[in-house]
């Protein structure tokens, strides 16, 4: 019986398989090595930032700063009774009528599927880990978003790539997740659209009024739909680490195509630890424009001094200057409720006389 | 590692043989090597990532510490 001999050829090819598995092996180890340090940098610069917070945090509760502000109203944490609206992370918006497209991530029986048709880049250098942030977070395997800068000003670039649309890039919600909230402020998001890039024309097509400070979990609504080309952000860092960098880095940033509920509202109970006597007409809203110095009138807030069974009972009048409303009754608490047209953060009343 | 040197002109047939004999040994050697790797240091080094992954996951979030610091912040700010 003739014995199988193995040929030079096979012979070759087994050491071609044996030297690329090693390869493979080296390979594997230096990503592991990279994804180990991205993720241990990441819980370091959390856990650095969250002590410094906490410090600050004492710092101003112990100076009684917290009394001072009882007159202020951060939706997310307020004590809404009644209302059509979502929350995500520090904003009030108006309610999803369903659930919103991802123009990244496309919904499969299987679960989210990511559609790799874009650049992200950050001061102009563009990494593939970066686009871990447009990532939907529950794919498996994906990279880390995260590094440290030695300049505290950066900009953020999301591009599609126009000539591989894989779908449509309609969207008018902006949803952000950081890994350090509150540690950075968005000084300008322009947003360039596919028409106008068609059209050469260089002009951003929607460019956000003010500045966001310290950014945390957010949504934040266009003032209308666009065609995403370019999404640009300049971004400033506020937290120095121990190591002199600044560290950034988006768990997640998902641009949404949402239909949102026009008729949205909250109606939050508000409590004193006196009687109330007069509440200013003027009021600052903090939202996804920044700081807004506006009016009960202008915002369409009315006021009760009960609310029950989706009815405001007895509307209470604000004061404004010389017009002076006292509440007749000795209340400690009243109802506010207050229409939301765009991502809203806090209702601050500029006076809330107590007797 | 030193060189084989193979002495073809002399010994011909006995040194494709040694040839052959270092070769298989060789994917031998590669084929422990992997499975000692993955199921040892390597399966390790992937569970430990696993385990950042999770820590990560209940650091950050939309309701993690820092958000509601800053909520809180916010309140007093």
């Amino acid at each position: 019986m003739a014995t199988n001999r193995i040929s030079s050829k096979q012979i070759m090819n087994l050491l071609d398989d044996a030297r690329n598995r090693i390869g493979a092996l080296e390979d594997d180890a230096a990503t592991m090595k990279l994804n180990m340090d991205s993720r241990l940098s990441v819980i370091r610069n959390i856990q650095e930032y969250e002590e410094k917070q906490m410090k600050e945090l004492t710092s101003l509760v112990d100076k009684g700063r917290w009394i001072e502000q009882a007159n202020k109203i951060v939706l997310v944490r307020s004590d809404i009774v009644e209302g059509v609206y979502d929350i995500f992370g520090s904003t009030v918006h108006p309610k999803f009528l369903k659930e919103p497209n991802d123009i990244f991530n496309f919904k499969t029986v299987g679960g989210y599927s990511f559609k790799d048709n874009a650049v992200v880049s950050i001061d102009g250098i563009i990494k593939p880990r970066y686009k871990a942030m447009l990532m939907h977070d529950s794919i498996t395997g994906q990279d880390i978003c995260f590094d440290e800068f030695d300049n505290n000003r950066i900009e953020l670039s999301v591009k599609i790539n126009p000539g591989e649309l894989l779908g449509t890039t309609e969207f008018n919600v902006i949803e952000i997740m950081p890994y350090l909230p509150g540690s950075f402020k968005i000084e300008s998001l322009d947003i360039y659209s596919l028409q106008s890039y068609y059209m050469n024309d260089d002009n951003p097509d929607s460019s956000m009024p003010g500045e966001i400070k310290n950014v945390g979990v957010c949504r934040l609504l266009t003032d209308d739909k666009y065609n995403l080309y370019e999404l640009k952000m300049k971004i400033t860092l506020n937290f120095k680490n121990s190591n002199g960098k600044y560290p950034f880095g988006l768990k997640h940033l998902y641009f949404l195509n949402a239909e949102m509920n026009t008729e949205s509202f909250v109606v939050c109970k508000i409590k004193q630890n006196k009687y109330i006597d007069t509440i200013s007409e003027e009021l600052t809203v903090v939202d996804q424009t920044g700081i807004v110095e506006t009016t009960c009138r202008e915002e369409n807030i009315e006021l009760f001094t009960d609310y029950a069974s989706g009815i405001g009972i007895d509307a209470i009048a604000t004061s404004k200057g010389l017009t002076n409303n006292p509440i007749p009754r000795d209340i400690k608490e009243f109802y506010m409720k207050y229409p939301i047209q765009r991502s809203t953060v806090s209702v601050q009343f500029n006076d809330i006389n107590l007797r | 590692m030193s060189m084989i040197l193979y002495n073809y002109r002399y010994r011909g047939p006995y040194e494709y043989d040694k040839f052959i004999l270092n070769t298989m040994q060789l994917v031998n050697e590669t084929d422990l090597l992997e499975k000692k790797l993955l199921n040892g240091d390597y399966g390790i080094l992937k569970k430990e990532i696993d385990d950042l992954n999770t820590m990560i996951e209940e650091l950050t979030g939309e309701n993690c510490k820092l958000q509601r610091q800053l909520l809180f912040s916010l309140q007093i700010e």
